[in-house]
């Protein structure tokens, strides 16, 4: 009994981290279902969205066992940590280890965080680029980069203390869009439209979207549905933001 | 053209940092992202449609994908989001967004309407590289 339980912990386990890193629900249910074969599962039914995985394995010997895992934080793509989820998953069909050990390695690969220099660095390289795709002159995306920096220091600083996405999206989304307003009245040859889509390139779950149309494509319909409300919900409290900013500050 | 190129291959290569991409997959990630931008520039005036411009485009960036991640051993969705960056209806959901809180509607209602639009072109060419994956695969499990 003791061992089927972990089996379970440790396929939630790997559900979770894999929802988490930002994996598409196939590759999620896909991965936990060849799991729980590899752990001599006779059957394996899994129900998986963005919130919630419920997991039920049918085991060799007849047991029967059901488990929730209800998820609190919202996920953010990390593919270091989904390449490293993946080889994990078909080593251990290859060649199973115990349900410790899983969990074990698990916790290893869950603990390692993608390196603070590599998001500023990401920040500012994207809010530059984007500034001048969208046609903006070199000084308009150098400044784009500068609130690139900001929005990356309020990401890692500031974000952890509101535990609600949707405010920090429209504080961020104010505060940004006031420097850039702000700048522009001292400096007014520089295009305030182009700075503000290079930052807001940075901030808005576009990727997302087109991702959560293809879940709903693929079949996994209500999972696709929460991925697309979440990401609308994103931008809309973006556009309260820096909304308010022109609103404020703004011609 | 080239310059406009090359700030969409940075642009990706921006987000594969965001994304935390291993470091030596960031560079055929952002080429992918490049690519599909000039496969859409290319093709801009020459498909009227523009949904299934985006269609055809959406497929390649899958395709590439695909390809890129059978080279590379890991998951496809490492090379896909990437190749998707410059495509991406961000800046429409974000103007859609933006004419709802100014009371502008009717630029609300083209930009939303645009949104879905390119999502969906994109999911769809995505969806459709996939479904013939799925026919190739069970070909050859069964003889076919």
């Amino acid at each position: 009994m003791e061992a089927h339980d972990q089996i379970l912990h440790g396929l939630l386990d790997m559900g979770q981290m894999l929802l988490l890193c930002g994996a598409e629900i196939n590759r999620v249910e896909d991965t936990m279902t060849r799991l729980g074969r590899a752990y001599g599962a006779k059957k394996v039914d899994i129900f998986a969205i963005t919130s919630d995985i419920v997991l039920t394995i049918l085991f060799e010997d007849g047991v029967e066992l059901t488990q929730t895992r209800r998820i609190n934080k919202a996920s953010s793509f990390d593919f270091v940590k989904l390449e490293r989820l993946n080889a994990l998953s078909r080593r251990i069909c290859t060649e199973p280890v115990s349900a410790a050990e899983f969990r074990a390695e698990l916790k290893k690969i869950d603990r390692e965080k993608p390196k603070v220099q590599t998001l500023y660095l990401g920040s500012v390289v994207t809010a530059l680029s984007f500034t001048l795709f969208f046609g903006g002159s070199w000084a308009d995306s150098i400044l784009a980069a500068f609130v690139g920096v900001m929005v990356c220091f309020m990401q890692q600083q500031v974000q952890p203390v509101f535990r609600n996405a949707a405010f920090f999206q429209v504080l961020v989304g104010f505060v940004s869009g006031s420097f850039i307003w702000f700048v522009w009245r001292r400096v007014p040859a520089l295009d305030v439209d182009k700075i503000s889509i290079g930052v807001i390139m940075l901030l808005i779950p576009g990727a997302a979207l087109t991702n959560a149309v293809r879940d709903m494509l693929v079949g996994h319909t209500v999972s696709g549905l929460l991925r697309m409300v979440e990401s609308l919900l994103l931008a809309l409290m973006l556009a309260i933001g820096f909304g308010s900013a022109i609103y404020l500050f703004g011609v | 053209m080239v310059g406009n190129l090359l700030t969409a291959l940075f642009s990706t290569a921006g987000y594969c940092l965001l994304m935390n991409v291993p470091v030596k997959k960031i560079i055929p990630a952002s080429v992918g992202g490049m690519l599909s931008w000039l496969l859409y520039l290319l093709l801009k005036d020459r498909v009227q449609s523009v949904f299934y411009l985006l269609v055809l485009v959406g497929a390649f960036a899958a395709t590439y994908s695909e390809i890129a991640a059978k080279i590379a051993k890991t998951p496809a969705t490492l090379f896909l989001l990437p190749a998707l960056i410059p495509l991406v209806p961000g800046g429409s959901a974000y103007y859609a967004m933006l004419g709802l809180v100014q009371s502008r509607f009717a630029d609300m209602r083209h930009y939303a309407l645009l949104t879905g639009q390119w999502a969906v072109g994109l999911a769809a060419g995505i969806c459709a590289v996939a479904v013939i994956r799925q026919i190739g695969q069970y070909m050859q499990k069964h003889g076919g």
